[in-house]
């Protein structure tokens, strides 16, 4: 509680703030003196206001000092405690949002400290305060499940505030808190955030801040946000990011192709050891890394021809050891067959084509069907289904295609060409909007780093920049539960609007595209980027026909079942911790997800409007002094010396000159 | 061996520029002597006043025997009596009369510059001049003379006042007022700083001796403004009593307090039909001395 100060040495200056009542004394020491003849009237003049100017003498004095000495502790940058806050009382409701994502494990190089355990250390300080007066709820990243804490020591023993390799959803998990006061009437709340910034968790580009904002204004308690920031310089630190496996050749020649990136902070060149792991064998190779981020690939070759397997590389430990293993299994390749459920016969076409390009090669089988005859269709062998109808109102399609979903399937869904009213895990289809002539949608950003859209392994984009969409059906999230909301994996430029929306759903995913490729829809049918985009849904969804699977932690629910961590001898939970785990003969491998590794961290200045009407006060968080949380406050400082500055010159500003009357020669 | 006294505040220039005006009398004056102002007898003079009676024992030589022969009866024909005036110059020469702003000239010098220069004119005009000076006490008294003789020890005199002692203006003036029997005309020079109720009593005990009373208000240009801008130990030129303070904040109520005494005095002068001058001393003299005379033409 108080206030620290991050250049504490300036505050030796302090003592200058006395200077004006030294000029003071020392003034009184060297009066002019002056001969004076009237003195009656300087007398009369004395006597009546010699308290009232004592007292100007004394506010003018006052505020001179105050001046130098506000501007003194505004230069050593002030810092206010979390105890500054308490002032305003103890709130109703504390509901602690915690992101324990895998970036929070990130060290202080000098103390050791993660930004995890920094920030439950500041926060439980600073809830003890409160103890006996306010509610404490816990949310954290994954369950993102309000959890009542009875007191604020618990924060360091609980299972829930422990270590993960999974990333953040701050919205969700904001929403999430909307909920709870929503549905508790939770009095006086105040949000305590405490994240490391990390842009990929804040989603800033979000619609959802709009409404949760506008929500939180509205509602009858009064809701402050305070958010703790752990972000802080980042050490020289490197991050293996899982890409792909694949199992490659025939027969004698078998090898596994094992795709990665490491991104790092420094530039300059530099070799690696890589330890591999590959059942129960190890191999340690240099690798050369250049630059930021390098992607490249190992091929291990594989001695037996076995049909599915796991492994584990890692790099040495540095400052955060969340992000040095990267987990994978492999398999043999499987068929990989699709269902076409179109309107459209030319649509039905071209996406046959997409699905399967060169069935014989690859092994794979697209069958067009009607979408009337979904009832009858056996998918136990598909590993993705394309929809191009209006969404099925009827529950039982509408359980089918579910069912496929959870099971690890994709399902692909295109406009129909009118809007419905029917929703499908949240999304339905709105109204079809025509671009103006010669001005087309274009496509500016989308999601490079994974999912349908990423990166090729090489670093090379899909060329999504030059697409023409003319035609296209908006896409529109009605979801009201936060734990699959959907996400943009790519949006037009103009406006914003999705392009291709995905939302997760058990196993597998729900993609929404919003043109088609018919020629007056969109330069889709080109192929460009419609083949690559649905081979890599179709191999997602073959998850579901394969005893093997990588999916990202946090994401992957295991349900009841019993997984066992494979591998090292230590208890891990496959509900948040990367590793291998069998359930069995199911082989998983849960990675962190790929965004985790992203350095991008969200100014304050982005930061705080994405809050709105809501109050939201911001914090640093010292990993030196973690004693409490501090914000800076120096604003203010100068602020009340600007005040103090201008009532000191009103104060001594000289009264208007009286005029003279009276005959004088 | 005695300094002998400087006449410098004298300049022969502005006596040349001045001499064709005359010192008037407002009031009918008693003089020893026949002169140029007007007595409140009848005298001998060429301008007629009245006709009277003969009454036994009067004078036959100013029967109009022009009327005689019209109306068969003596009348007395009577003329204006014309007088020398007696003027007592009063010099205040209290320590405080020394004071002088960043570069003006003190109060008493000016002061002594105007009264030499009237005191030379009314001489030369035939009227008799006298000299007072007091602080605390008269220091000095000249009787009121009309001789060159006179004007020169006069003005010896004036060379040899310094400013010094406290004022005790009110008791001198009341003094005076009992002292000079005779219509006079009173000039008195000083800052007046006392009360100015004392001082209309004063001021109204003169004008009931029928004496013409002018005054000649002297007062600095740093007195009126009060202009400074650091705390300042004024020390009081006359009792040595000091006080610390800062001119900024008091400035208001000095000039308050200032403006409500001149306004006062003033006022007073007016209702006792005195003549009152206030004089900056950063002003010329002369024109002063110029528009006092002028204003006495009438």
């Amino acid at each position: 509680m108080g206030l620290n100060f991050q250049q504490g040495m300036l505050l030796w200056l302090l003592p200058l703030a006395a200077l004006p009542i030294i000029i003071h004394l020392l003034n009184r020491l060297r009066y002019r003196s002056v001969q004076w003849a009237a003195m009656l009237f300087l007398l009369k003049a004395t006597r009546s206001s010699t308290r009232r100017a004592k007292l100007r003498q004394i506010l003018i004095m006052t505020f001179r000092v105050l001046v130098l000495l506000l501007f003194i502790l505004a230069l050593g940058r002030p810092k206010s405690g979390w105890g500054g806050w308490a002032f305003a009382g103890a709130p109703d409701t504390v509901i602690i949002l915690l992101d324990r994502s895998a970036s929070m494990e990130m060290e202080d190089p000098g103390s050791g400290t993660t930004r995890r355990e920094l920030a439950l250390k500041l926060i439980s300080g600073a809830a003890e305060g409160y103890a006996g007066e306010s509610k404490l709820v816990l949310i954290e990243n994954v369950l993102r499940k309000p959890r009542s804490i009875q007191r604020a020591g618990q924060l360091h023993n609980f299972n829930l505030t422990t270590a993960t390799d999974t990333a953040a959803n701050i919205p969700a998990m904001m929403q999430a808190a909307l909920d709870y006061m929503v549905e508790t009437k939770t009095g006086r709340t105040e949000i305590w955030i405490a994240s490391d910034l990390q842009e990929s968790n804040w989603h800033p580009a979000s619609p959802r801040w709009a409404s949760l904002s506008s929500s939180m204004s509205a509602l009858p308690q009064h809701v402050s946000v305070r958010v703790l920031s752990t972000a802080g310089d980042t050490p020289k630190n490197k991050a293996l990011t899982f890409i792909e496996a694949t199992r490659q050749g025939h027969s004698e020649d078998t090898r596994l192709v094992i795709d990665m990136s490491v991104t790092r902070d420094a530039n300059a060149a530099e070799s690696l050891p890589l330890t591999m792991h590959l059942n129960d064998g190890r191999v340690q190779k240099y690798i050369e890394l250049e630059g930021q981020t390098s992607a490249f690939n190992q091929v291990l070759p594989l001695e037996d021809d076995s049909t599915s397997g796991w492994g584990y590389v890692h790099l040495p430990d540095d400052y955060n050891n969340h992000d040095n293993e990267i987990f994978f299994t492999y398999r043999r390749r499987q068929h990989q067959g699709s269902f076409i459920l179109a309107n459209n016969s030319t649509v039905a076409r071209y996406m046959a084509l997409a699905a399967a390009p060169a069935p014989k090669l690859l092994d794979q089988s697209a069958t067009e069907v009607s979408p009337s005859m979904m009832a009858g269709m056996n998918t136990d062998e598909a590993a993705m289904l394309i929809w191009q109808a209006p969404i099925p109102s009827d529950k039982e399609e509408q359980s089918q295609l579910l069912d496929f979903i959870a099971e690890g399937g994709s399902v692909l869904c295109l406009p129909p060409g009118n809007p419905g009213t029917a929703t499908l895990l949240g999304l339905r289809w709105g109204d079809t909007d025509v671009a103006p002539a010669g001005q087309p949608f274009t496509i500016e950003r989308w999601d490079e780093r994974e999912g349908p859209l990423a990166n090729s392994s090489d670093g090379t984009p899909l060329e999504l920049r030059n697409l023409a969409i003319k035609k296209r059906q908006a896409i529109l999230d009605e979801s009201v539960d936060t734990d699959a909301a959907s996400y943009e994996l790519a949006h037009f430029e103009a406006d914003r609007k999705p392009f291709l929306a995905m939302r997760s759903h058990g196993k597998g995913r729900l993609y929404f595209l919003s043109s088609l490729p018919l020629r007056d829809w969109s330069s889709l049918s080109d192929g460009r980027v419609l083949v690559p985009m649905v081979q890599r849904m179709l191999y997602q969804g073959g998850e579901r026909l394969s005893n093997t699977s990588v999916a990202n932690s946090g994401e992957w629910d295991p349900g009841d079942e019993n997984w066992v961590p494979l591998g090292k001898n230590e208890q891990k939970n496959p509900r948040w911790q990367a590793g291998v785990f069998q359930n069995g003969n199911q082989l998983v491998a849960l990675n962190r997800p790929p965004e985790e590794d992203a350095r991008e961290t969200l100014s304050q200045e982005r930061m705080m409007p994405l809050f709105g009407k809501v109050d939201v006060y911001s914090f640093s968080a010292d990993p030196t002094d973690a004693k409490e949380l501090e914000h800076e406050i120096w604003r203010l400082f100068l602020i009340a010396a600007l005040l103090c500055m201008v009532t000191e010159g009103i104060l001594i500003t000289p009264p208007k000159p009286t005029t003279q009357a009276g005959r004088t020669s | 061996m005695a300094d002998t006294p400087t006449t410098d505040f004298l300049d022969a220039e502005v006596i040349a520029r001045l001499s064709r005006l005359q010192v008037h009398s407002r009031a009918p004056m008693i003089g020893t002597v026949s002169g140029m102002h007007r007595s409140p007898h009848r005298g001998s003079s060429v301008e007629f006043a009245e006709y009277r009676k003969y009454v036994p024992g009067d004078d036959i030589k100013n029967i109009d025997w022009r009327v005689f022969g019209r109306t068969d009866r003596f009348y007395m024909k009577e003329f204006e009596a014309d007088t020398n005036l007696r003027c007592h110059l009063i010099l205040d020469t209290s320590a405080s009369m020394g004071f002088a702003g960043p570069g003006a000239e003190p109060k008493l010098s000016y002061a002594r510059r105007m009264a030499a220069t009237l005191a030379y004119i009314l001489v030369h005009q035939g009227d008799a001049v006298g000299l007072q000076n007091f602080s605390s006490h008269v220091e000095n008294e000249l009787p009121p003379q009309h001789n060159a003789a006179h004007l020169k020890n006069l003005l010896d005199l004036m060379g040899t006042l310094e400013p010094k002692g406290e004022t005790e203006i009110v008791t001198i003036l009341h003094e005076l007022a009992e002292k000079v029997r005779n219509r006079a005309l009173i000039i008195v020079f000083s800052d007046f700083l006392t009360d100015p109720e004392e001082l209309q009593e004063c001021f109204q005990h003169l004008r009931y001796r029928k004496h013409d009373l002018v005054v000649f208000h002297l007062l600095d240009r740093s007195e009126l403004e009060f202009k400074f801008d650091r705390p300042i130990r004024f020390t009081d030129m006359e009792s040595n009593f000091n006080i610390v303070t800062d001119p900024v904040t008091l400035r208001d109520r000095y000039l308050d307090a200032m403006h409500q005494h001149l306004d006062r005095l003033k006022q007073g002068c007016v209702e006792h039909n005195i003549d009152y001058w206030r004089v900056v001393t950063d002003s010329g003299f002369e024109d002063v001395l110029a528009d006092f005379l002028l204003a006495r033409q009438t």
